[in-house]
């Protein structure tokens, strides 16, 4: 587990459009938006505590749906994943570093967007127990996007066409979370349709529990407990049917 | 006359005692793939035990590949494979070996290996292989001899008791082919090994039996010693196929080597004089061997399409 640890994190580090998206591109979202509406605030909360939410998912989305299923989807459908297999190393040794590393290049890009914004533009940071309420928020959220994007990995399969569906998803789900605009400015249609995504509370309501005003959005934890559990179970059941990824009656028989 | 007396014969290694149970036995194994039978070994048994050195041999398509992922338990397949070795017996070198192209040999290495790369076994081991020097390469960087190399690396750093290897020196030139075999079958010794092959020197001194399958049929499977009993012939002389035919070697059995080549079986040597005056008269250059693997190929071979054709 250790090796195959180390080896998942080097190799997200070159993989040039992962670190942009990780890393990067919630940076510049930070510098430009916050940059651009420096001394607005929105319901008497400052513009950076209020877009931060949405800057966090900026990095996440990317993670779970372009970085994680490439990854994934290409191993299995490459064939590494089975040749690993017979050299003895484990599926789920190798699933489990791959959603590991995610993990922590999620928390490496979330506490890089808190310094910047709080060495750029000061970030207000909230109290511990609002401060822990809102990582668990962020990170069920990660979670459930992380299941999905495990989905979308087993239904696709192939990786070319895995990176345009997970960049179709990636920008509908950033668009979700307000990154192209506050959604109070679109129609209600619009904004009907994207309060089924767990993602638009994020930086609808998060921000509230940022700033000490909410320890729980209880809907985005509703809407968020419903996809997860519907990801989770599609996880499996894909799984299961999928020839490349479930070992052959040799491999399980270990 | 070109003749090039080849002197060449099967030599075969001396086998320990023989243990009584097989390590893999295949009973009425076939595969269909797209609506067709690709292997079909139906109605026969075959059984290899340990210490078995067992060169697959046939031509392209002829389900070796198929075999050998039905043995390892790659596809899905019907009839009965009793398998008396579990993964960590086995050491297997796929035709194709994968690795995730972003990641480092050495990354690769750590992880097959559960070790991490300054560690003793595996620098020894990796100097052995003449891997150290593909340690800080990408994967995607690798030729296809260095990955054959890597594999083979990976492979045998278990000192797995069962090697099942698929055309493990297919596209490399002489030197490197060498280099590999000779890596492989130092490493082999005592064990049972599997080993897919279009070079059938390779296999010589070296495997006891031949499994020989065309169009996923069974050819021959048995001892070396079996088929040479089954063609007791003196030699076997090669010619170019005569281009408007050639009457001069009545009497003697010529057999089809290649759509190109000819081959005539001598069962003594008044006769192997015989065909090699007729085809020297004729200006034909020819090639005499002692029986060795590719003449008893050959021989099966052309056997069993005659059989097929009757």
């Amino acid at each position: 587990m250790r090796y195959c640890m180390q080896a998942s994190l080097k190799r997200i580090t070159r993989v040039p459009i992962a670190m942009f998206f990780d890393f990067f591109f919630p940076l510049m979202m930070i510098a430009v938006f916050a940059g651009g509406n420096s001394g607005q605030t929105y319901g008497g909360i400052s513009f950076i505590n209020y877009f931060l939410p949405s800057a966090i998912m900026m990095g996440l989305i990317p993670l779970a749906f372009l970085s994680f299923p490439l990854s994934v989807g290409k191993q299995i459908e490459d064939g590494s994943l089975e040749r690993l297999n017979y050299f003895g190393v484990k599926t789920r040794t190798i699933l489990s570093s791959q959603i590991l590393t995610q993990i922590i290049f999620g928390v490496a890009g979330i506490a890089l967007d808190m310094l910047f914004s709080l060495a750029s533009f000061r970030l207000s940071f909230p109290n511990p127990g609002h401060f822990f309420a809102f990582l668990l928020q962020v990170f069920l959220g990660f979670l459930t996007l992380m299941v999905w994007g495990g989905v979308m990995a087993l239904i696709v399969k192939k990786p070319q066409a895995l990176m345009s569906v997970g960049l179709i998803v990636m920008f509908f789900l950033l668009f979700c979370a307000g990154t192209f605009g506050t959604l109070s400015s679109f129609p209600s249609a619009i904004q009907d349709v994207t309060k089924a995504f767990p993602v638009s509370y994020i930086s609808n309501k998060l921000p509230l529990v940022w700033t000490g005003q909410a320890f729980w959005c209880v809907k985005f934890l509703w809407i968020s407990a419903i996809w997860l559990a519907i990801g989770l179970a599609l996880l499996f059941a894909l799984s299961f049917s999928n020839k490349k990824l479930r070992a052959n009656s040799f491999l399980r028989a270990r | 006359m070109h003749l090039e007396n080849s002197t060449q014969t099967l030599e075969r290694p001396e086998w320990g005692a023989r243990e009584t149970s097989a390590i893999l036995s295949l009973k009425d194994v076939s595969v269909r793939a797209g609506g067709a039978r690709i292997l079909d070994l139906r109605g026969k048994d075959i059984e290899i035990f340990p210490g078995d050195v067992v060169g697959v041999i046939g031509e392209n398509g002829a389900g070796k590949s198929t075999l050998i992922n039905c043995i390892v338990g790659k596809i899905p397949f019907e009839g009965e494979i009793s398998r008396r070795f579990t993964l960590e017996d086995l050491g297997v070198q796929f035709q194709y070996n994968p690795y995730d192209p972003l990641l480092k040999v050495e990354e690769v290495v750590q992880i097959v290996c559960d070790e991490g790369a300054k560690d003793p076994r595996i620098k020894a081991a990796a100097d052995k292989f003449e891997v150290s020097s593909l340690l800080p390469k990408k994967v995607k960087k690798l030729s296809g001899g260095e990955r054959q190399r890597l594999t083979l690396f990976l492979m045998l750093f278990k000192n797995p008791d069962l090697l099942v290897v698929d055309e493990l020196t297919s596209g490399m030139d002489f030197q490197k082919r060498q280099e590999m075999l000779y890596r492989l079958r130092s490493a082999s010794a005592q064990k049972t090994v599997l080993s897919v092959t279009h070079y059938f020197e390779e296999l010589r001194g070296w495997a006891n039996k031949l499994l020989i399958l065309q169009k996923g049929e069974l050819v021959f499977f048995g001892t070396l010693k079996e088929l040479e009993d089954r063609y007791p012939f003196y030699s076997f002389i090669r010619f170019p196929r005569p281009i408007g035919g050639f009457a001069g070697l009545s009497g003697v059995r010529t057999v089809e080597v290649d759509a190109g080549t000819m081959g005539a079986v001598a069962q003594g040597e008044e006769e192997e004089k015989k065909i090699l005056s007729a085809l020297s008269d004729a200006h034909i250059p020819a090639e005499r061997s002692a029986k060795d693997i590719y003449s008893l190929y050959t021989l099966a071979l052309a056997d069993f399409k005659e059989g097929k054709r009757q």
